[in-house]
C-alpha cells in the first residue's frame, strides 16, 4: 500500500495533477506512510517535471503548477514533519541582479534546486550586492546565484565578489551568474566562478560544487 | 516607392525596392539610450512646447535612420490624463503618482521603479485576491480622449508611412497576469477557468473596440505585444495558450483584418512551438525574432511564405558587444538569407539599452539601406566606410524637406 501510494504521488506530481496529488497526500498519512517518504515521492515527481522542462516538454507555467502542488502538500505535511530529521542537501542564495526586475529564470532554478533537495534563500529581484552576501551569511550558503537578463545589470556581480572578499568569505562561497545576459567571458571580467545561460548546465555546476 | 508602399509590400511577401526598416519600441529600457545617446548625437534637442512630447523628435530620428514605420498608440481617457503624469521610465508611462517612484495606471496596476531607476516592476495587481470580476471596473475603450493624439498622428503619417497601432499596453496573457499576478493567473488557468474566461473576454472586448477605431482612422497594422516566451522556450504551455489565448486572438485578428489591417505579433524569446498557431489565426508578421532564441533562417525556411519576419538583429549580443563590422555582417547575412521574396523587416530585436554602442545601432540602418536593395540576388555595392557621419542631421533634413532621406546617407 505504502509503495503504491508513494508511486502514485510521484506520478501525480510528474503529470501536474493538482487535485489528485493532494488527495493522495491526504490519504497517505492516515494510512501510516511517513511524511518524509511522501516528501521524497513529491521530489521524485518534481524531478520528472524538471526533466520534462529540460526536454522542452514542460514550460514555465507547468513549473508553477508543480510548485503549487508542492505548497499544497507541504501545508498538510509540515505538522507531521516537526521533530523528524530531514536535512537539506545544501543551501543556495538566489536573486536577480540589482537593476534587474526579471525573475522567471530565477524561479525556474529555484524550483529545480528545491526538487533536488536544496534549500533556497530567495532574495527576490533588484538585489544589491551587499544583500547577496548577507543572504549567504544568514543561511550559511556555499553558493550565490545571480540572475541577470539585462546586460546592463551584469557588472554588479563584480561587487558581490568584492564584498565576499571584504568579508573573507570568497574561498567558502561560489558565485554563479545565470540568465540571458550571462557570457562565459564574464567569468574573467567579473571574477565569478561560472556564467551560464542554460538552467541545466547551471544546476550541474552547482551540484559539482556542493557534492562532497 | 515611399515608406508605406515599401513596408506593406514586405507584409504582402512582395519584394519592395529595399528591405523596410522598423524602429524599436521606445520604452523604459531604451529611454536612457534615446535620451542620453541618440537624441544628443543627432542634435535632436527637445522641442519646447511640443504638444505631443517627444513625437517630433522621434519622427525626425526615424527619418534620419530611414525607418519606414510609424507607431501610434491609444492613451488613457482625458479625465485620467488630468490626474496622471506620463513618465517614460515606466513600462506603462501613464499613471497617477501614488508614492515616490510609483505610478498607478488606468487599470489600477501599480508599478515602482527599481533601485537604479532603469526599470519598473509591478507592486500591485488589482485583481490579486479578488474572487469575482464583479468587484472590478474595466476601462472603457471608447472613453473621451483615448484617440485624440493617435488620430492626429495617423492623419499626419498615413500617406507616407506604414502605421503600426497598439493600444498602449500588452496583449491577453501579459495584461491578464499584470492584473491578477503571474503565479495566480497560471493557477487560475489550471483550476479556475471561468474566472480566466471572463477576464480574457473583457480584454477581448476592449482590444476589439480599440482595433476597430484604429482601422477606421487608417492605421495599417495592429500590433499585439504579448511576451509568451523567454530565452529558451515558452513561459505559458501551448496547452494553456491554446485553451485561453488563441481563440481570443483569433477573434481580435479576424475583426481587424476584416477592416483591411495587417497584424503583427510581438513576443520576446523562443516561441517556435506557437508559430503554426499564429499563422493559423492570421498573424501576418512576427517580431522581434531574437536571433539568440530562434534561428531566423529556419523560421524563414519553415514559415517565410506566410509569415513576415520583423527585427532579427541581435540586441543581446551584437549591438552591445560586437563591432560595427559584426553588425554589418549580421545585417548583410540576414538580408541574404531571409530577404528573398519580401517578408523581411530589419530592426534591432528589442529596445536598445544604454550599453548599446551608438555606432552599432546606426550601422544596422546604414547597412540595411546599402545592402538591402532588391532584388537581393543582384550584385551588391561595396561596403561603406561611412557610419554615423553619413546620417543626415536635423538641419540637413529641414533643408531638404521632402527629399528622400537615404539620398543624404
Amino acid at each position: 500500500m505504502g509503495k503504491e501510494i508513494l508511486a502514485a504521488i510521484a506520478e501525480a506530481m510528474a503529470n501536474l495533477e493538482v487535485r489528485q496529488a493532494q488527495e493522495l497526500v491526504e490519504e497517505a498519512m492516515p494510512a501510516g506512510v511517513s511524511p518524509i517518504q511522501i516528501l521524497d515521492a513529491l521530489r521524485q515527481g518534481l524531478n520528472v517535471v524538471g526533466q520534462r522542462f529540460a526536454a522542452c516538454e514542460y514550460f514555465v507555467s507547468d513549473l508553477i503548477i508543480s510548485g503549487q502542488i508542492m505548497k499544497n502538500a507541504m501545508k498538510a505535511l509540515v505538522p507531521f514533519l516537526e521533530g523528524q530529521s530531514y536535512v537539506a542537501k545544501e543551501r543556495v542564495v538566489l536573486g536577480s541582479a540589482l537593476g534587474d526586475m526579471h525573475d522567471i529564470g530565477k524561479e525556474i532554478v529555484k524550483t529545480m534546486l528545491i526538487s533536488q533537495g536544496y534549500e533556497v534563500n530567495d532574495l527576490g529581484v533588484d538585489v544589491p550586492s551587499e544583500r547577496f552576501v548577507e543572504g549567504a551569511k544568514e543561511v550559511g550558503a556555499k553558493v550565490i546565484g545571480i540572475s541577470a537578463l539585462l546586460s546592463t545589470t551584469v557588472p554588479m556581480s563584480a561587487h558581490v565578489i568584492k564584498q565576499l572578499e571584504k568579508e573573507a568569505l570568497r574561498s567558502r562561497v561560489k558565485v554563479i551568474l545565470g540568465g540571458g545576459a550571462a557570457r562565459k567571458e564574464m567569468i574573467k571580467t567579473y571574477r565569478v566562478d561560472a556564467a551560464v545561460v542554460d538552467v541545466i548546465e547551471g544546476l550541474s555546476i552547482i551540484r559539482s560544487w556542493t557534492s562532497t | 516607392m515611399n515608406s508605406k508602399e515599401r513596408a506593406l509590400r514586405a507584409f504582402n511577401h512582395e519584394e519592395p525596392d529595399r528591405v523596410p526598416l522598423e524602429g524599436i519600441a521606445w520604452g523604459e529600457w531604451s529611454y536612457p539610450f534615446l535620451e542620453k545617446v541618440l537624441l544628443p548625437h543627432f542634435r535632436l534637442e527637445k522641442v519646447a512646447g511640443s504638444v505631443i512630447g517627444f513625437t517630433e523628435e522621434l519622427d525626425l530620428l526615424a527619418r534620419m535612420l530611414g525607418i519606414d514605420f510609424r507607431a501610434v498608440s491609444s492613451d488613457p481617457p482625458t479625465d485620467f490624463q488630468r490626474r496622471a503624469v506620463s513618465d517614460p521610465l515606466f513600462h506603462n508611462p501613464w499613471g497617477v503618482r501614488v508614492a515616490p517612484d510609483t505610478l498607478e495606471d488606468e487599470w489600477g496596476i501599480q508599478r515602482q521603479l527599481n533601485a537604479t531607476r532603469t526599470q519598473s516592476r509591478i507592486v500591485k495587481h488589482p485583481l490579486k485576491g479578488v474572487n469575482s470580476l464583479d468587484e472590478y471596473t474595466f476601462p472603457d475603450a471608447e472613453a473621451p480622449g483615448r484617440f485624440d493624439t493617435s488620430k492626429k498622428l495617423v492623419k499626419t503619417w498615413r500617406d507616407e508611412y506604414a502605421i503600426s497601432a497598439i493600444w498602449g499596453g500588452d496583449g491577453f496573457f501579459s495584461q491578464a497576469w499584470y492584473l491578477r499576478g503571474f503565479e495566480a493567473m497560471i493557477l487560475d488557468m489550471q483550476s479556475n477557468p471561468s474566472f480566466v474566461d471572463r477576464l480574457l473576454d473583457e480584454l477581448l472586448r476592449f482590444y476589439v473596440s480599440i482595433g476597430m477605431r484604429f482601422a477606421e482612422m487608417g492605421a495599417d497594422i495592429l500590433c499585439i505585444a504579448d511576451d509568451v516566451a523567454m530565452q529558451t522556450g515558452l513561459i505559458i504551455s501551448p496547452r494553456l495558450w491554446r485553451r485561453y489565448v488563441k481563440p481570443r486572438m483569433l477573434r481580435l485578428v479576424s475583426a481587424v483584418k476584416q477592416k483591411g489591417m495587417y497584424v503583427i505579433f510581438h513576443s520576446d524569446g523562443n516561441l517556435e512551438p506557437l508559430i503554426p498557431d499564429l499563422i493559423e489565426i492570421g498573424i501576418d508578421a512576427l517580431n522581434p525574432v531574437q536571433p539568440e532564441c530562434m534561428n531566423p533562417v529556419k523560421i524563414k525556411e519553415l514559415y517565410g511564405d506566410k509569415l513576415c519576419l520583423s527585427g532579427t538583429i541581435s540586441m543581446q549580443e551584437t549591438l552591445p558587444f560586437g563591432t560595427v563590422e559584426d553588425v554589418r555582417n549580421e545585417v548583410e547575412e540576414r538580408i541574404a538569407t531571409c530577404g528573398a521574396g519580401g517578408g523581411l523587416i530589419i530592426s534591432p530585436s528589442n529596445q536598445a539599452t544604454i550599453d548599446v554602442k551608438l555606432e552599432n545601432f546606426v550601422a544596422v540602418y546604414e547597412t540595411a539601406k546599402k545592402f538591402g536593395r532588391y532584388p537581393t540576388t543582384q550584385p551588391q555595392p561595396a561596403p561603406s566606410q561611412a557610419s554615423i557621419n553619413g546620417i543626415p542631421t536635423r538641419h540637413t533634413l529641414r533643408r531638404h524637406e521632402g527629399d528622400e532621406v537615404e539620398s543624404h546617407g
